[in-house]
């Protein structure tokens, strides 16, 4: 007991030596009767109410060193260890309180201030009538948000962590009955294998899971409703939950996933089916109206009929540009300001939207750098794009359509055919975790999910 | 290394594909001139050694601000004995490349069709591949130029007055007959089927009236359909569904049936104990639109029974018209060659149409009497 009170005595000059320099390190030595408790954390990870309330006030009322004991024993927050130094050290940076009972009795004590923690309203994937709430910034919450939804004792919860430096949480929710264990299996080493110095974001977390260096589009679905969540885990899915962002990864995805918004749940049927097609007609415009305008002004105008031809000729009198460079102009215009205006603050934002797209639309078209028709295929080009429910696809098809414009400009209508043919052949050689990536229609069907055999074990 | 190597060569195929098979190189729409409409004359200047042809080419002048009546063209004229030559010629006058992909309207004069020179010059028409077969093909009366260079109040572009009254898009007239180029070519080569032009007339430079027509052999025109012949021959060939007939009863009362729905059927039949004949079946459905007497609801069979008779009797006359003259638009020898299958079927039927005679049958169907009750 001596010597184990020795020990316990180094191990804090251990750690008062190593936490010097920290000027959030507290210590404290509590002596009531018998009783001595001696306390270490940083206080800017702890919330040091629930110290005073759960460790300072009770050694007064108890006064009796072997009920206090029993008391700090029981305590729900309170870990006994070891002696383990490194163990400690980890703790105390983690968010945890190291706590000495006498001399011999080391606990951790999970009294971590739980930073945003607020729960806020849905801002990215909006639904109108449905579930408004986003996931919060913590995995514990979350994970609290998404069993609320999903209460079944088959859904299970395992934690990794990733991040060299940051030592990010990364929370794994699956239900066990209905995740293919393959894709499970994969993506569990894919998380051990994550090799990065800080996690911060689960869109970093999606890159470092894919093997590929260099990709374009997602694979693991980004999202921030907790409703989206609990119905992808009844689809067998895997969820990851990253500490420190409102957003988590759902693993494996198909390209309809990306097309499909949880309000297509929620509405009636014709309603549903409208709505898909017009998203992927706003994929269409998005990606092909720039280059149809060039292959068909440029290369093929008799497609047109002949007043449509003759009026779009007319509105490019006086453009001193080819078509192309006008098409190039434009678009790079419409990508700065969409760029702009998701960087600047709110309130600058819609100011920047009026005087780019307002006024330098009609100056551009005015001064004659740009026809009228032009102006009007960015626009729907702009606003196609946003039809996208999930950002990460919209960000993709947004450089998705420079590749095959640059084809069209090349050999028109044949290189428009061509570029479209080579985004399909990528887009059915991608596969998410072993899962085939390129569905275009419909949403998985019963049979496809991969349920355990019932009473298989 | 064998692996890229080979993905390099497909790499290489496909370009070379790809630039093999996209078509004429970039030219910016505005850097082309529409050709919207062409015409064929023959060169008036009557010497010895002068070239035949009068080749002529609308170009559409694109304008920012669409106006009605506010439309710009040119029209280039170039004399010559082919279109490939005065094409080339017309070229060096201007400064955009001719783009032939909206010419949409094909113009003979009246005495191109006259002297046989159409199948000549189709020739071109039908080997240039920018020119769309579904252009409409038409005679020109006094002659293409001076239907070219009308421009008619009402036409926000070039040569659109045309487009609107040949396309089902703008007026739909009994009288006018359409025909595109791809059919017109059928016609001119088919045996059995014999083309139908309608006549374009450009009336006080201010409109354009077609409502006459020209029938012709595989070779020239035969002869001129009037109003009335028109729009029975395009009733008769299903044209049209809309057209107007004209009735007078045996008194002085005159009234007229508004046709919204047309159809008719024809049979060849050849009896072994009497003449050949063809089987005509007009189906007509109508409203009346306008009566000089008041009409009685009760003598609704009557009157239908009045139409059909004077119906009956035009139609034969006309039919009768087109075999004497050796024309056949109606198309009964292609019904004759499909319907008797053998290698000697066509001599046959040169010998037996001309001893062919038409049993028309009219069934008008009266639907009911306008607003008036």
């Amino acid at each position: 007991m001596d010597m184990g009170g020795k020990q316990s005595d180094k191990i804090l000059d251990w750690l008062q030596e190593k936490l010097r320099k920290h000027s959030d390190m507290v210590y404290r030595e509590v002596k009531h009767g018998e009783t001595q408790v001696r306390i270490l954390y940083l206080n800017s990870l702890i919330d040091e109410k629930s110290i005073h309330e759960k460790i300072i006030q009770p050694l007064y009322a108890l006064g009796d060193e072997q009920a206090y004991r029993g008391y700090v024993r029981f305590l729900p927050v309170s870990r006994p260890l070891s002696d383990d130094r490194q163990t400690i050290m980890n703790g105390i940076l983690f968010g945890f309180a190291f706590l000495m009972l006498g001399s011999d009795e080391l606990f951790l004590l999970d009294v971590h201030h739980v930073q945003n923690k607020t729960i806020h309203k849905a801002t990215i994937e909006t639904v109108i009538q449905g579930p408004q709430n986003a996931l919060s910034e913590d995995i514990a919450i979350n994970v609290g948000l998404i069993r609320a939804r999903y209460r079944q004792v088959s859904l299970r919860f395992e934690q990794e962590t990733a991040g060299k430096l940051s030592q990010t949480g990364i929370g794994m929710l699956y239900d066990e009955n209905l995740v293919n264990p393959q894709v499970l299996e994969n993506v569990k080493k894919a998380i051990q294998g994550v090799k990065v110095e800080v996690l911060q974001g689960a869109g970093q977390l999606q890159k470092h899971l894919t093997k590929k260096k260099r990709s374009l589009f997602p694979i693991m679905m980004i999202t921030e409703r907790p409703d989206r969540v609990a119905f992808n885990l009844s689809q067998g899915k895997v969820v990851m939950l990253i500490q420190g962002t409102p957003f988590a990864l759902i693993a494996p995805s198909t390209f309809y996933d990306f097309f499909s918004s949880m309000e297509d749940i929620y509405q009636s049927y014709w309603i549903k089916k409208s709505l898909i097609v017009i998203r992927y007609l706003g994929l269409f415009i998005s990606v092909l109206l720039p280059s149809m305008y060039v292959a068909l002004t440029a290369y093929n105008p008799e497609v047109f009929r002949v007043q449509l031809a003759l009026s779009i000729a007319g509105s490019r009198i006086g453009v001193p540009f080819p078509a192309f460079v006008e098409v190039l102009f434009m678009l790079l215009m419409m990508e700065l300001l969409t760029e702009a205006s998701v960087r600047l603050p709110k309130t600058i934002g819609s100011t920047a939207a009026t005087v780019g797209g307002l006024i330098l639309g009609q100056a551009a078209t005015e001064a004659g750098l740009v026809s009228n028709i032009m102006i009007i295929i960015v626009a729907a080009v702009a606003i196609a794009n946003f039809v996208i429910p999930i950002t990460a696809m919209g960000f993709a098809m947004r450089f998705v359509k420079y590749g095959i414009f640059a084809c069209t400009v090349a050999f028109g209508v044949i290189g428009m055919i061509l570029g479209m043919t080579g985004l399909i052949i990528y887009l059915v050689h991608l596969d998410s975790f072993g899962e085939p990536y390129f569905k275009m229609y419909y949403a998985p069907t019963p049979e496809e999910i991969p349920r355990k055999p019932k009473g298989g074990d | 290394m064998t692996r890229i190597c080979r993905q390099w060569m497909f790499a290489c195929l496909l370009v070379g594909l790809v630039v093999t098979l996209s078509s004429c190189g970039y030219k910016d729409i505005d850097k082309r001139f529409f050709v919207v409409s062409m015409g064929i004359d023959h060169n008036a200047e009557a010497e010895e050694d002068s070239p035949r042809y009068n080749v002529l080419l609308k170009l559409a002048i694109p304008q920012a601000d669409v106006k009605a009546g506010q439309e710009e063209f040119i029209l280039l004229g170039e004399k010559s004995d082919s279109i490939t030559n005065a094409v080339r010629k017309i070229k060096a006058k201007v400064d955009k490349e001719l783009d032939f992909s909206h010419t949409k309207v094909i113009l003979f004069g009246e005495d191109v069709v006259k002297e046989g020179d159409v199948n000549r010059l189709l020739d071109w028409f039908m080997r240039r591949r920018d020119i769309q077969k579904i252009a409409w093909v038409g005679v020109a009366r006094p002659n293409a130029e001076k239907v070219l260079q009308l421009k008619p109040k009402s036409e926000r572009l070039p040569s659109n007055a045309l487009f609107l009254s040949f396309g089902q898009s703008g007026t739909e007239s009994a009288f006018i007959v359409s025909d595109y180029l791809f059919s017109f070519r059928k016609r001119l080569t088919e045996r059995g089927l014999d083309p139908v032009l309608p006549i374009i007339e450009a009336e006080d430079n201010e409109l354009l009236q077609i409502d006459k027509s020209v029938f012709m052999n595989k070779d020239k025109s035969l002869g001129l359909l009037n109003p009335e012949e028109t729009k029975l021959l395009n009733l008769i060939t299903n044209r049209t569904e809309k057209a107007d007939l004209e009735v007078k009863t045996t008194g002085t009362q005159k009234f007229y049936i508004s046709i919204n729905k047309a159809k008719t059927k024809y049979k060849i039949k050849i009896p072994r104990d009497s003449e050949p004949y063809a089987e005509v079946n007009i189906k007509l459905v109508g409203t009346i639109e306008e009566s000089s007497e008041d009409i009685d609801p009760a003598d609704t069979k009557q009157l239908k029974e009045e139409a059909e008779k004077r119906y009956m009797k035009k139609a034969e006359a006309l039919l009768s018209k087109l075999q004497a003259r050796g024309a056949d638009p109606v198309g009964f020898g292609l019904i004759y060659r499909g319907t008797h299958s053998n290698s000697d079927d066509w001599r046959q039927w040169e010998e037996l149409y001309p001893r062919l005679t038409f049993k028309v049958k009219i069934e008008v169907r009266i639907q009911g009497f306008g607003g008036l009750r």
